[in-house]
């Protein structure tokens, strides 16, 4: 996996949603495309436990701390891109 | 109780062990406890397990319950917690319900806004005996939706809310000899000052306190272990088979050796991840997992061992000379993962809650590869010493996620190219030779596992796909090598009984390589010479741990 390569500014919100949508991508074995960045990530069957998983890798890509529980407090992709890309924690 | 004899020995032991003060050796030194590390109260419980399980894990459970408080919990309640342990008030936990098992996201005992606080409904199993205990922690539903957010931590004080829980049976199922596990069931009032932390954070308050008290689960594993090589050693060297001592059978030896090299494997990992939870917190939730895991794995594997040198003993307690020690510890281990909130399945979980982490692990891992390897020894982690002191614990770097860093697994090439080139100044000997092979099979396996991470995709892990758990189980083995090497590396001037010994080390290897399904065979000579080793640890030592413990 790449690492994103500055946090300063921080990404963009369509950057971190497109990289959100090809992990869910993943889970679904569906189009990046097709993953709707507003349901929950429960909707895709991934739990408490799974979304702490997507937060750890999310956290190298990104290149920066991240609390592991940001998905829980942002459940979809749309809201949690949303906060990361006006995030300077 | 539950068709298992309740034996009033156990009680008045469980009564005397606990008189034995050590609740200050985990409440802080600012709030007047004596906490040093969790390594020591590691070694303390280990103790105390190794005589007695269930008064070991009442100390667990009184561990985990405190353990939220100190991670969550505001001054007064901190001050009250330590005040009333301090004075010998016992602690314990109600986490789990009958209806819900230990599905953390599933309970439905219930903590509704009234009157200024919360109105505690539902039945919950406490973790010890109601009438023993003055404190429970409690685990309640405080939203209708539920989820992550939606479960809190209440500081109940039993005496403050004197008819508002009673106890309705006793929990079904084996659990402990001698220990008890009431159903409760709740309708009290609650003060708003009863909540632990932020309504809402509950679970991952629970969570993060799980991590410390798994890895003590590994102490306690380890503890009934200790005593089962010893009781079976002890067995070996005076009973015969056809004239001949069991312990000069070279099966025997090689089965006592392998079940000494398991429990040696466990007290590394577990003292590397215990001391790591100082200096590495936020890497916990991988520590925790792994120890977890492995060590309850390999102590159940290694008890199996030792009970076919007892052969039918196994099944026939000997009223005698060892009124059936080796029997309670084995069955009393199982239970171990009560502590977790389970019903033995919890190790499996360790695994799923790891296998989510392993591809942030290996991508971290590879690409911090470069600066890894060229690691010299005198930069290891100067944490991992014995003789240096703990770092200062710091309860607000715990996390639920390592983000990708593992410093025990970080030094795992480094360990292994040390190892080889201390061979390389050794006599070539058969020693020498396995040494050598079996350092080749793990990092060949090591290899393996990260490649075989490296196809493994989300939706698997999410699935929980058996593949996953593999490569979790696999990914513990190689970080229990990797701690066993750094102990090698930094420690071996003080473990000349045990991994100094090439021929212990050796089968140490061995058992490791023998989990990752590529282990050699190995000579005869390094199983007498092991086994040497290991009567000689009893006898100088009266012990078999990989370091010497206090005495009882």
């Amino acid at each position: 996996m790449e690492r994103a390569t500055t946090t300063s500014p921080p990404l963009a919100k369509a950057a971190i949603q497109r990289w959100l949508q090809l992990r869910i991508s993943e889970v679904i074995q569906t189009p990046a495309d097709q993953v709707d960045v507003t349901l929950p990530f429960s909707y895709y069957g991934l739990d408490s436990v799974a979304t702490l998983g997507i937060s750890g890798e999310m956290q190298i890509w990104l290149g920066r701390k991240l609390s592991p529980t940001l998905t829980w407090d942002h459940p979809n992709i749309e809201r949690l891109a949303a906060f990361l890309a006006h995030d300077d924690a | 109780m539950n068709g298992f004899r309740r034996a009033r020995w156990l009680d008045r032991e469980l009564d005397r062990e606990l008189d034995v003060p050590l609740y200050p050796y985990y409440i802080p030194r600012e709030l007047g406890g004596a906490f040093v590390s969790l390594e020591e109260v590691g070694a303390l419980v280990r103790v105390v397990a190794r005589r007695d399980m269930t008064t070991a894990l009442s100390h667990a459970f009184g561990l985990l319950g405190a353990v939220t408080v100190w991670l969550a919990g505001d001054a007064t309640q901190q001050r009250a917690l330590a005040g009333l342990a301090l004075a010998g008030e016992r602690i314990s936990v109600a986490l789990r319900e009958p209806g819900s098992g230990s599905d953390l996201l599933a309970m439905t005992a219930t903590a509704r806004p009234s009157g200024g606080g919360y109105r505690l409904t539902g039945d919950k199993w406490l973790d010890d005996d109601l009438a023993k205990i003055r404190i429970a922690i409690v685990y309640a539903r405080t939203s209708e939706r539920g989820g992550p957010r939606g479960f809190s931590l209440f500081l109940v004080d039993k005496a403050a809310i004197a008819g508002g829980v009673h106890v309705t049976g006793k929990a079904p199922g084996p659990c402990v000899r001698g220990a008890a596990l009431d159903e409760l069931r709740f309708d009290a009032q609650l003060p708003g000052t009863a909540l632990i932390g932020a309504e809402g954070s509950g679970f991952q308050v629970l969570l993060t306190a799980l991590q410390i008290a798994r890895t003590i689960c590994g102490a306690l594993s380890l503890g009934a272990l200790d005593t089962s090589v010893e009781s079976v050693l002890r067995f070996a060297l005076h009973a015969k088979v056809d004239g001949e001592l069991v312990a000069e059978l070279p099966h025997s030896q090689k089965l006592l050796c392998e079940a000494w090299a398991e429990l040696l494997i466990g007290d590394s990992l577990t003292g590397v991840a215990l001391r790591g939870m100082h200096a590495v917190s936020s890497q916990a939730s991988v520590h925790s997992a792994v120890v977890k895991y492995l060590v309850s794995t390999l102590s159940e594997q290694a008890m199996q061992k030792l009970a076919v040198i007892h052969g039918a003993r196994h099944h026939a307690r000997p009223p005698d000379e060892d009124p059936g020690l080796f029997e309670q510890m084995v069955r009393d281990n199982h239970a171990v993962s009560l502590l977790d909130g389970g019903t033995g399945g919890t190790t499996q979980l360790s695994l799923f809650g790891l296998s989510h982490q392993l591809r942030s692990l290996v991508i971290h891992f590879e690409a911090t590869a470069a600066q890894a390897a060229e690691l010299p020894a005198t930069d290891l982690p100067g944490w991992a010493h014995h003789a240096s002191p703990p770092v200062e614990l710091d309860w607000t770097r715990f996390s639920l996620s390592a983000g990708g860093e593992d410093a025990v697994l970080a030094g795992i090439d480094a360990g292994i190219d040390a190892l080889r080139a201390w061979l390389g100044q050794r006599a070539a000997d058969e020693t020498s030779q396995a040494l050598e092979a079996s350092l080749v099979r793990l990092a060949r396996s090591k290899q393996d596992l990260f490649t075989a991470v490296r196809a493994l995709s989300v939706g698997q892990v999410a699935a929980g796909h058996p593949e996953g758990f593999e490569l979790a189980r696999r990914y513990c083995v190689v970080e229990a090598a990797a701690a066993v090497l750094i102990d090698w590396r930094l420690n071996r001037a003080a473990l000349t009984s045990t991994l100094a010994d090439p021929a212990v080390l050796a089968v140490v290897l061995q058992r490791l390589t023998a989990q990752l399904g590529d282990a050699i065979s190995l000579p005869p000579q390094c199983y007498r010479d092991c086994f040497a080793a290991l009567r000689a640890r009893r006898e100088t030592d009266g012990q078999c741990s990989l370091h010497v413990l206090p005495p009882e």
